[in-house]
């Protein structure tokens, strides 16, 4: 081909155009349709990159495991509502029984006698303490959605903990 | 390993978002259409970058969960596929920033492993299948040629040529504009057509 030399594609245009087929100008197309260098310049790098990418998919295991959808969500909120149901009762327990051994303590005190001793001694009630640590260690629905997902693990939220990931919504 | 044979583009990104959109609407089973078509690309999208098959197993499982719970946020089914990517290279640098954070605490252990490895009987090595070999020197060799570019310029360069996503996609999932993609594009490939013994090297490899 007889395309003249000293227009020839630079280097650093061969490399646009093979990075952005977008990128090619008018008259580099009617360069490289008449430019043997300059065509195989350019179909030598695409030859390379595209030989890399079948190598990596080649040098690619084939995963073992499958994503596999989580448990209908309709279900999930089932059991959790369930949970919720026995955290609500539990809270509602307590408090009745807090205001029922108040208002004995209270109905029953002798003249005479501190009323704040009556209420120490409910508070050390066993099924009184079993009761509020029920309703205290009761976890709110962001705690259990976090503890359904995959990575709940405690060395990972750690890591998380201090050094915070990133957000993936900002294009959604 | 011959490329697997997919519909033709437009068909298919037509697919994913009807899928998307099918999904996003509450339809589980489209959503399960859209993980049989994108898993395979996302999983070598992250194996890219752990060179870890079950890390990779790990993080997409991850990036799909996340995508799921997610699916409602989604105002644009059409960029369903970008998103995901996205998801994927946080996934990814979140898990490069637990490898650093955890790496300072087992420089003991470390050693304790590099002497393992010298001590284990040559015979052991020459035992590895040929497959896992030439696997292993090859990436060995890309992680050189990617050694030279920044940090930016390995994700492009990934993005554009292993994973095969054009320009305007990449900007998506980096959160870049398009004319920063194609500067650090420029000079990754500069430096990658100008790296002779690695292009001779997947020249041998591969016929
Ligand atoms: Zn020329």
């Amino acid at each position: 081909m007889s395309a003249d030399v000293a227009n020839h594609l630079s280097e650093h245009r061969i490399t646009r155009i093979v990075a952005d087929d977008d990128a090619m100008h008018v008259s580099e197309r009617n360069h490289l349709a008449q430019c043997d260098s300059c065509r195989k310049a350019v179909s030598a790098l695409e030859n390379d990159l595209e030989r890399l990418r079948r190598q990596a998919v080649k040098a690619t295991p084939a995963p073992e495991r499958h994503f596999v959808l989580p448990a209908a969500r309709s279900e999930r909120h089932r059991l959790s509502r369930r949970r919720w149901r026995w955290a609500a009762a539990g809270s509602v327990l307590s408090a009745a029984l807090l205001a029922i051994v108040l208002w004995v303590g209270d109905n029953n005190r002798l003249p005479g006698i501190s009323p704040t001793t009556l209420p120490v001694a409910a508070v050390e009630d066993p099924a009184m303490i079993k009761a509020q640590a029920l309703a205290v260690n009761a976890l709110p629905p962001a705690y259990l959605a976090l503890s359904e997902s995959l990575d709940g693990g405690y060395d990972r939220g750690f890591i998380d903990f201090l050094i915070p990931p990133l957000d993936d919504d900002s294009m959604s | 390993m011959a490329a697997t044979s997919s519909p033709p583009p437009h068909d298919r990104d037509t697919d994913v978002s009807q899928l998307a959109t099918a999904a996003r609407d509450g339809n589980r089973f489209a959503f399960q259409q859209l993980v049989t078509i994108l898993e395979p690309k996302i999983f070598r999208m992250i194996f890219y970058r752990t060179r870890s098959r079950e890390d990779a197993e790990d993080i997409c499982q991850d990036v799909f969960l996340k995508a799921f719970r997610s699916l409602k946020k989604l105002q644009q089914p059409e960029r369903f596929e970008s998103w995901l990517y996205r998801i994927a290279v946080n996934r990814v640098k979140d898990y490069h920033r637990r490898q650093k954070f955890r790496s300072l605490f087992s420089v003991l252990n470390d050693n304790d492993n590099e002497e393992d490895a010298q001590a284990e009987p040559p015979g052991e090595r020459n035992g590895e299948p040929i497959d896992a070999i030439v696997r292993k020197e090859f990436w060995q060799k890309v992680q050189t040629m990617l050694g030279q570019l920044s940090k930016m310029e390995q994700e492009v360069f990934l993005l554009r040529f292993l994973d095969e996503l054009g320009i305007k996609e990449i900007a998506e999932v980096l959160h870049k504009s398009e004319s920063t993609v194609k500067t650090h594009l420029y000079r990754a490939l500069g430096k990658f057509k100008n790296d002779t013994a690695f292009r001779a090297f997947i020249k041998e490899a591969q016929p």
